[in-house]
């Protein structure tokens, strides 16, 4: 049996799989348990890559790079971690930074931007219309800086504010940029 | 309610329905023990996010100098078309300080390109400010002339367009090593 095994084993599949028992694991990880580690990446890895993946636009490879690139800030910065909000919400945070920090979304950002009176929507997959599917595929085709306000506000739930922050925008350039962004899903998913 | 906002409730609510979680299509962690035993590079990190950031600087300081968004972009992003409505001074004043702020980066003419790249842009950078010697030749001579404060900000947002090229191509050579 694997030490992660092991430690799964010892507190219960169940309770393993609760969240507010990150504690015990991000102490061990603090101390440099790779294994304790392991378990809070197996726990919260889904998450972090549904964040990366729809930040990314889909990009599955980049998303996969992004989560890496989150867990190893995570396990540097591990020791900053006090324990005052949630490990969950703090490994959040510093995804939606790493993501949004990542040159080469940076550099896609510079390089597709364009004024918005000369934006042309192009949506890149012909979906069927009502699915999810049809929805990722509308936000997957937003220009950068508008998927990125409405996946933090709209999915994600974070506010204007902590977008501003986050993303270094002022925080009517968040709002715009969402209103931006779901005027152009209305125009992708109408019929 | 109109249709527009029902239209949007609706939008919201399958938004906020979306999967948060995503499983991974190959197991993840081996590669990324394999980053954390090896530790990282954080020198590398740092230099590849200041150049990003640069990029992105350069990109801004264009929109405040040259006002190249429309009245849309204006109303919406605050970075209105403000070139026109600059004196010389200010212009100058803006200028300057995006290429103090570069210079202090260390990534201005010296970013890393392939040699014959690098002419190009040096060629570019020295035509630039030749014109732009010229026309501040010629506001000493009329300094209330609005057309030539705008071709100034012209000429700083040509150079600052050629700088963030520069930085472009430096970011894709690093990417591409």
């Amino acid at each position: 049996m694997g030490a992660v095994a092991k430690l799964l084993d010892n507190r219960g599949a169940a309770d393993a799989a609760e969240p507010g028992d990150d504690r015990e694991f991000v102490s061990r990880a603090q101390s440099g348990d790779q294994a304790a580690f392991e378990v809070l990446y197996r726990r919260h890895s889904p998450r972090v890559l549904g964040l990366c993946w729809r930040l990314a636009g889909g990009d599955e490879r980049l998303a996969h790079e992004l989560v890496q690139d989150a867990f190893v800030r995570a396990w540097t910065k591990l020791g900053s971690f006090r324990g005052d909000a949630m490990f969950s919400t703090w490994l959040h945070r510093l995804t939606v930074n790493v993501a949004l920090s990542d040159r080469r979304l940076r550099l896609r950002r510079m390089q597709r931007e364009r004024p918005l009176d000369a934006i042309a929507f192009e949506p890149r997959v012909q979906a069927v219309a009502g699915t999810d599917r049809d929805l990722e595929d509308a936000i997957a085709s937003l220009p950068e800086r508008a998927r990125t306000v409405l996946v933090l506000h709209d999915v994600e739930g974070y506010k204007h504010s902590e977008i501003a922050e986050l993303a270094g925008m002022a925080e009517g350039t968040s709002k715009a940029q969402l209103h931006r962004a779901r005027k152009l899903l209305r125009e992708y998913l109408s019929p | 309610m109109t249709d527009e906002d029902l239209s949007e409730r609706r939008l919201l609510e399958r938004l906020r329905a979306l999967p948060r979680e995503r499983v991974p299509e190959v197991d993840l962690w081996p590669s990324l023990q394999a980053r954390l035993n090896r530790g990282e590079r954080r020198s590398l990190w740092w230099s590849q996010a200041v150049a990003a950031a640069l990029v992105a600087g350069v990109g801004l300081a264009i929109m405040r100098i040259g006002g190249e968004q429309g009245p849309a972009a204006s109303a919406i992003g605050g970075h209105g078309p403000v070139g026109w409505q600059m004196t010389a001074a200010g212009t100058e004043l803006e200028y300057s300080g995006v290429l103090r702020d570069m210079r202090g980066l260390g990534l201005t003419e010296t970013m890393r390109l392939p040699a014959g790249a690098q002419a190009d842009f040096h060629a570019s950078l020295a035509l630039v400010d030749e014109a732009s010697r010229q026309v501040r030749a010629a506001i000493e001579k009329n300094p209330d002339a609005n057309y030539l404060t705008n071709m100034l900000a012209s000429l700083h947002r040509k150079r600052l367009g050629v700088l963030r090229d520069m930085a472009l191509s430096s970011l894709e050579r690093d990417q591409a090593a």
